[in-house]
């Protein structure tokens, strides 16, 4: 069997703060083989913008990890300086941020974004060559090339959006870290982002980790879910099964509270309580007090390594 | 007031209208002439009957807030009218609109904004009782506690002294609504109520809102972007494209049978919580253009799969095509 590609082990990380640390992620493993399209799935603050940056050892302090590794073909990121970092970003595993309105540079034109890109890591690129691959690819992405020459508050959101996958590509890359790409789009330029996202992946056999809190685009684009709860890791499985047949009862409740617009539901179902403090959290198993099947091991000891059908459940309610 | 179909209706809106000038530089001011507009909105009309819920949905930019905003009197109107419960309140100020509010009040998007932070829970809500001098001091904090109960901030003895800082975004987004409810009023215009609420506690938010509008016999103008939120609260339901309605009607008839083309590509672009409905998307081309100068004719023909070549020269009007099922396109 091949290799994964990412291997996470154990990780936790955590910020510091005067009330205590915030576990932002605690004891988390995954593994990601070539080709995968994972769909990092969780509410705000469980943890999983957290874990992509730590991916790309982008994790800056007061952030923290405490412990366990992550492996990118076997090498592990959290040990590596910064210099050997700034090797595999970009060129090996690169990220497209959340906001397009903020991530570019208002100061300078489009292409010079491409160039300092390229040059930072090819010292000697030819500027004509880089150009002409340039134009190559913001063409795939859908992009005139004559718009290279504009300043990032001349494109819309879409295309900005666009411009910032594209930085994420040049480089030809093997994993793209995407967090939360497409919250500030339009449904329709949305769509068109899922399309293009698609067609990529085909082309260049991309791997993806795609970080969101909507359910809708990752029941589009992934091919396994993972789902965070209070920045641990509760289910993960292949898209099919887990939206098929969700196992943990946080997934149940998630995907039966969403409305969905091809379904006529009569009633929703409504979680009660709200996501946990991070700081505190509940003892056992963190989503016990919101648990309609709670029983008293769930409050005593964290549940670890379930499995159930092939699929990673962290659940009481599933171990032998 | 009564529509054709003898139900009552609450708020009816004509031809509303609101340009917002643009802003120019220095050398732009002496170089050009005459103004530029944003059109926010632009010409129009819908009626809401009582006890419904009537969604406002589209893109960002397309004037569903500014309506909004309109309804609410937050902005003045520059051309329209605005009928609530069978008064023209389009240019009512001062003291008759201070009057008049307790009839309406909205709920904004951003829970975490929109309450006041160095007041407790039990001022933010009150303090529309404070200010339209409602009862004695005893009487409106007795009220504010029921209104804590209907939304369940409970226990209300224990939350009602807190601060907003220590409450969760639901509790938050829970307040916002009660403060809207103790006037007791006849619309609520609601402004994405659950776009910044956690995934786990939108549903409890909606759930919520329908069960208080049954309660205290309410109606809505439930203003947002997510079709499929929409799909679930509304009644009936009108489609904004850049400052004007291009498709109006009974939920189900505008989404089990689309008939303007935009409706239809918004449709096919909500992303379906199930990967067993994976389709390949039909959509337009483009994104929405710029509101200052919107396209001539059907603002829609530079996007439009079916567009025609008058479609850039003549403005398509509101026609009814099913009973009570408008869309303004001459070509479906």
């Amino acid at each position: 069997m091949e290799r994964p590609i990412i291997e996470i082990k154990g990780l936790t990380i955590q910020y510091p703060t005067f009330e205590g640390p915030v576990k932002a992620v605690e004891d988390f493993d995954l593994s990601i083989k070539k080709g995968e399209v994972i769909g990092l799935v969780g509410e705000s603050g469980c943890g999983k913008s957290t874990l992509g940056l730590a991916i790309q050892g982008l994790l800056r302090p007061p952030g923290k990890i405490v412990s366990g590794e992550i492996l990118f073909r076997g090498e592990d990121i959290v040990k590596k300086t910064d210099n050997e970092l700034r090797k595999i970003r970009g060129r090996s595993i690169s990220m497209v941020f959340q906001d397009p309105m903020t991530s570019l540079n208002p100061l300078i034109r489009v292409d010079k974004h491409f160039f300092e890109t390229i040059k930072a890591h090819e010292k000697d690129a030819d500027k004509k060559k880089m150009v002409e691959r340039i134009e190559k690819l913001i063409e795939i992405l859908g992009i005139s090339s004559t718009r290279l020459h504009d300043y990032p508050h001349q494109l819309s959101g879409g295309m900005r959006q666009r411009v910032m996958i594209g930085l994420g590509l040049i480089l030809n890359p093997e994993v793209i870290v995407a967090d939360e790409p497409t919250n500030s789009l339009d449904v329709i330029v949305e769509a068109h982002f899922l399309d293009l996202l698609k067609d990529l992946k085909k082309e260049y056999n991309l791997t993806i980790i795609l970080i969101t809190h909507n359910m809708g685009i990752v029941a589009e684009l992934a091919t396994r879910v993972v789902v965070m709860y209070a920045g641990r890791l509760i289910e993960s499985g292949n898209v099919m099964d887990v939206y098929g047949k969700p196992l943990h009862p946080y997934t149940q409740g998630l995907l039966a509270s969403i409305p969905n617009i091809s379904l006529d539901q009569e009633k929703l179902f409504t979680m009660p309580g709200s996501p946990p403090d991070l700081i505190s959290p509940p003892s056992g198993c963190t989503f016990h007090p919101r648990c309609s099947h709670v029983m008293k091991i769930c409050k005593e000891k964290v549940p670890h390594g379930i499995m159930k059908d092939g699929r990673i459940v962290e659940c009481f309610l599933y171990a032998k | 007031m009564q529509n054709n179909n003898g139900k009552e209706i609450l708020v009816r809106v004509e031809h509303l209208k609101k340009y917002f000038p643009v802003e120019k530089g220095f050398v732009e001011k002496i170089i050009a002439r005459g103004k530029k507009y944003v059109k926010a909105v632009d010409d129009v009309s819908f009626e809401i009957p009582k006890g419904s819920v009537m969604g406002l949905c589209g893109e960002s930019g397309c004037g569903k807030t500014t309506t909004g905003r309109l309804i609410m009197r937050l902005i003045d109107t520059d051309e329209g009218v605005i009928t609530l419960d069978n008064k023209d309140i389009t240019h009512i100020k001062g003291k008759e609109l201070r009057e008049f509010r307790p009839n309406m009040q909205m709920v904004f998007q951003d829970p975490h904004a929109s309450l006041n932070p160095r007041m407790t829970v039990g001022r933010n809500i009150g303090h529309s009782l404070d200010i339209q001098n409602i009862g004695t001091r005893a009487e409106r904090l007795e009220r504010v506690k029921r209104v804590m109960e209907s939304v369940a901030l409970t226990p209300v003895d224990d939350i009602v002294g807190r601060y907003p800082h220590l409450l969760s975004g639901g509790q938050k987004q829970r307040v916002v609504l009660a403060r809207a409810l103790v006037l007791n009023p006849k619309l609520v215009v609601a402004d994405e109520p659950i776009a910044m609420a956690d995934v786990s506690v939108r549903a409890l938010i909606l759930e919520m809102m329908i069960m208080l509008k049954n309660q205290f016999d309410l109606t809505y103008l439930f203003v947002t972007h997510d079709l499929a939120t929409a799909k679930y609260i509304c009644d009936t339901i009108a489609i904004m494209y850049l400052g004007v309605i291009v498709e109006m009607g009974q939920l189900k008839s505008v989404f089990n049978n689309p008939l303007h083309p935009y409706t239809q590509a918004l449709l096919s672009a909500v992303p379906v919580p199930d990967p067993r409905a994976r389709r390949k998307h039909k959509i337009p081309r483009g994104e929405i253009p710029s509101a200052v100068n919107p396209p001539s004719g059907c603002r829609f023909h530079t996007r439009c799969p079916i567009a025609h070549q008058d479609c850039s020269s003549h403005i398509p009007h509101m026609e009814e095509k099913e009973k009570g099922h408008k869309v303004a396109c001459p070509y479906v």
